[in-house]
C-alpha cells in the first residue's frame, strides 16, 4: 500500500507540482524549439517520455550495481551521459526503420533529445532520496519518476504549442515577436502551476 | 567493417583517458571533501553547546536510537545532540539539535537544506542590519539565525505550536517572545509553513523518540 | 584581435539573449548574484578547457563519432569541475545542485564546440570560449541583479532598499521566465535600432 501511494505521489509531483519545465527549469531549450507546431510538439513529446523512461532505468541500474559498488560515483556524469548519448542514437536508428514518416517529422530535434536537460536531469534525481519516504528510489519508482516527468514535459510543451500557434495570428509588438512572447507565456503559465505547489497528499513528514 | 572499430576505437581511447583525468581529480580532491564535512560537522556542534562542554560521540542502532548522536556534558549538565532530517517543501532539511535530559530544547543549527530561495531558504536567514550601501566595504557582523534561535527553550515532549497571528519572530518584543515560550510556540516563516512544520514535527517525532530510547 | 573576440562573446554572439542557448541554468540559478556568477564562471571555465581540447584533436577525431567525442571531453571537463567545487566552494555546489552535472548538456559548449573549436585554431577557440564564457556569465549576472534586488530585496546577500517589500515571484519561476522576456525585448531593441541608425 506504501509503495502505491509513493507512486501516485511521485506521479503528481512529476507531472504538476515540480513541473520539469516550468517549476525545475530543466528542459528550455527544446521547449522553446520545437513548441511552435502542436503536431511536432506531441511528436518530440512522445519520443522524450520513451527516451526518459529507458534512460531511468538502465542509468539506475548502471549506478546502482557498477558506479555505487565500485565506489566510483564520481563518474557518474560522463557514464550517464554516454549511456543517454547511447540510447538516443538506437532510438533514432529504431525510428528509421519502423516509423520514417516520425523521423522525418522530428528532423533535427531527435538528436537533440541527448542535450535535453530532463533526461539527464531525471536521471540524476532518481540516484538520490525520494523525498515522500525518505529512501532512495527504488528501480520502479525512478521509471514512474522518468516516465511521469516526460508526461509532464509533454504537457508543458503542448500547452505552449497551443498557445503559440494562437499567438502567430495575433499583432504582437515588434520588439515582443518571438521568443520574448513565448517567454511571457511560460510566465503565465509557470504562475498557474505554482497553484499546485500545496499539494501534497501522501507527505509523511511535515505539511 | 575496419571503420567501425576505428570509430570504436577512437571513441575507448577517449573514454579511457576521460576516466583516468576524473580518477586523478577524485583523489587530488577527496581529502579536501572530507575534512570539509568534518569542520562543518564539528561548527555545526559547537553552535549548539555551552562553550566548554566535553563532547562525545555515540553510536546507535539506527532503528530507535540514531546511528549516530552526541552527548555534551557541562559540569551537572548533560545534553544529547541528535541530527535530523526532515522532509520539507523542496529538499530534506538537516539540522543539529541539542536537548537537555527533560527535552528541553538548548540550541539548534541548520546544516543543509535546499528550500525555495527566499521563502523555505530563510530557515537559515541571518537577519542582516547591513545594506549594501555601506554593507559592501565594512565587515558584515555575525548574526544568529532567528528562525532556529526561537526554539530554544521549549520542550520536544510536548507539541510544538506554530503561531501565524504574530508576525515573525525577529520583530516581536520581549513580551510576545515569552508568551510564545509560555505556549511552547515558534512563529512560522511567513509563506512556508511546510518548510517551518517539517522542523517542528522532526523535533516532535525524531528526537522525543531518540531521547526516550536512550533515556528510556 | 583580443577584444574583437571578447566583443563578439558579449554582444553580437552573446549566447543567452541573441544565441538563445543555455537556457536552463540561466532561469534556475539567477535567483541571486552570487549564484549566477558562480555558474557563470564554472560554464567559463569547462567552456574554455574543452574548447581548447577539442581544437587540439580537430584534425585526429573522425568525423563520424565527433559528437559523441565531444560530449566524452566536456563531461571530463564538468566532472572536474564538480570534484573542485566540492572541494572549495561546498556552499556554492549546494546552492546550484544539480545544474552542475547539467552543464554537461548545456547547449552553448556542445554548440561552440560544433560551430569553432572544431574547425579553428587553439589559441582562436581557447578566445571563443572565454569570450561567449564571459558573456554567459554578464549575462546572468544581469537576470540576478534584476531577480535579486525585485524578488528579496538583497544584493550580494546584503539589504538593499530599506522599507521595500519585495516581490517574491521574481525569485520564482514565472519571475525567472518574466525577466529573460524583458530583458530580451529590450536587447531586441537596441540592437535593432543600431542597425536603423
Amino acid at each position: 500500500m506504501e509503495h502505491l501511494t509513493s507512486l501516485i505521489g511521485i506521479s503528481m509531483g512529476a507531472v504538476l507540482i515540480n513541473n520539469f519545465v516550468l517549476s525545475r527549469f530543466i528542459g528550455l531549450c527544446p521547449f522553446f524549439g520545437v513548441s511552435k507546431k502542436l503536431s511536432n510538439a506531441i511528436g518530440m513529446g512522445m519520443a522524450v517520455v520513451f527516451v526518459m523512461a529507458i534512460a531511468s532505468s538502465f542509468t539506475w541500474v548502471i549506478n546502482k550495481y557498477i558506479l555505487v559498488s565500485f565506489g566510483v560515483d564520481y563518474l557518474q556524469t560522463i557514464v550517464f551521459i554516454l549511456v543517454i548519448a547511447a540510447l538516443v542514437q538506437l532510438v533514432e536508428m529504431a525510428l528509421q526503420k519502423y516509423s520514417p514518416a516520425l523521423y522525418e517529422a522530428l528532423g533535427i530535434y531527435l538528436p537533440l533529445i541527448t542535450t535535453n536537460c530532463a533526461v539527464l536531469g531525471v536521471a540524476i534525481i532518481n540516484t538520490g532520496i525520494n523525498q515522500l519516504t525518505g529512501n532512495p528510489y527504488s528501480f520502479v519508482e525512478s521509471i514512474v519518476n522518468g516516465v511521469t516527468s516526460g508526461i509532464g514535459f509533454m504537457l508543458a510543451l503542448i500547452l505552449m504549442a497551443g498557445l503559440r500557434e494562437k499567438l502567430e495570428l495575433a499583432d504582437i509588438p515588434k520588439t515582443l515577436e518571438g521568443l520574448p512572447i513565448a517567454f511571457i507565456t511560460a510566465g503565465l503559465m509557470a504562475l498557474a502551476f505554482l497553484g499546485f505547489a500545496g499539494l501534497n497528499f501522501f507527505k509523511s513528514v511535515g505539511g | 567493417m575496419k571503420d567501425i572499430i576505428k570509430l570504436t576505437a577512437v571513441l575507448t581511447i577517449i573514454s579511457v583517458a576521460a576516466a583516468l583525468i576524473i580518477a586523478l581529480a577524485y583523489v587530488k580532491t577527496k581529502g579536501t571533501i572530507e575534512d570539509g564535512q568534518k569542520k562543518a560537522q564539528e561548527t555545526a556542534l559547537d553552535m549548539v553547546v555551552p562553550a566548554g562542554s566535553v563532547l562525545t560521540e555515540k553510536k546507535g542502532d539506527g532503528s530507535l536510537k540514531p546511528a549516530q548522536y552526541w552527548e555534551a556534558s557541562k559540569g551537572d549538565d548533560q545534553f544529547y545532540i541528535f541530527k535530523i532530517s526532515s522532509t520539507g517543501y523542496s529538499s530534506d532539511i538537516i539540522y543539529l539539535v541539542s536537548v537537555d535530559t527533560e527535552g528541553l530544547v538548548y540550541g539548534m543549527t541548520i546544516m543543509q537544506q535546499a528550500e525555495t530561495p527566499g521563502l523555505g531558504s530563510r530557515v537559515q536567514e541571518v537577519i542582516s542590519k547591513e545594506y549594501i550601501w555601506n554593507g559592501l566595504f565594512s565587515k558584515a557582523e555575525k548574526g544568529n539565525t532567528w528562525f532556529t534561535e526561537q526554539f530554544s527553550g521549549l520542550n520536544v515532549n510536548n507539541e510544538i505550536g506554530i503561531d501565524k497571528s504574530m508576525g515573525e519572530w525577529h520583530k516581536l518584543d520581549g513580551k510576545s517572545k515569552d508568551a510564545l515560550k509560555a505556549k511552547n510556540s515558534i512563529t512560522a516563516i511567513t509563506g512556508s509553513t511546510i518548510s517551518t512544520r517539517a522542523v517542528t514535527k522532526g523535533l516532535e517525532v525524531k528526537a522525543r523518540g531518540y531521547l526516550k530510547a536512550i533515556r528510556g | 584581435m583580443i577584444r574583437e573576440e571578447l566583443k563578439r562573446g558579449i554582444f553580437t554572439e552573446n549566447p543567452i539573449f541573441i544565441l538563445v542557448l543555455g537556457l536552463c541554468p540561466s532561469l534556475a540559478t539567477s535567483t541571486s548574484i552570487k549564484n549566477g556568477i558562480g555558474m557563470g564562471l564554472a560554464v567559463t571555465f569547462v567552456l574554455a578547457c574543452s574548447n581548447v581540447i577539442i581544437s587540439v584533436v580537430r584534425k585526429v577525431i573522425p568525423d563520424k563519432v565527433r559528437i559523441p567525442c565531444f560530449i566524452v571531453i566536456i563531461a571530463t571537463f564538468v566532472s572536474v569541475v564538480q570534484l573542485l567545487m566540492k572541494a572549495y566552494l561546498p556552499a556554492l555546489d549546494k546552492q546550484l545542485g544539480i545544474f552542475v552535472p547539467l552543464i554537461v548538456v548545456n547547449c552553448i559548449i556542445l554548440g561552440r564546440a560544433e560551430a569553432f573549436a572544431s574547425k579553428n585554431n587553439i589559441f582562436r577557440s581557447l578566445l571563443d570560449g572565454i569570450g561567449i564564457g564571459l558573456g554567459f556569465t554578464l549575462s546572468l549576472s544581469v537576470l540576478s541583479i534584476i531577480r535579486e534586488s525585485l524578488g528579496s530585496n538583497k544584493l550580494l546577500g546584503l539589504n538593499f532598499i530599506p522599507g521595500y517589500e519585495p516581490m517574491t515571484v521574481f525569485i520564482l519561476a514565472p519571475g525567472g521566465f518574466f525577466t529573460i522576456a524583458l530583458v530580451m525585448a529590450l536587447v531586441r531593441r537596441y540592437s535593432s535600432r543600431k542597425k536603423e541608425a
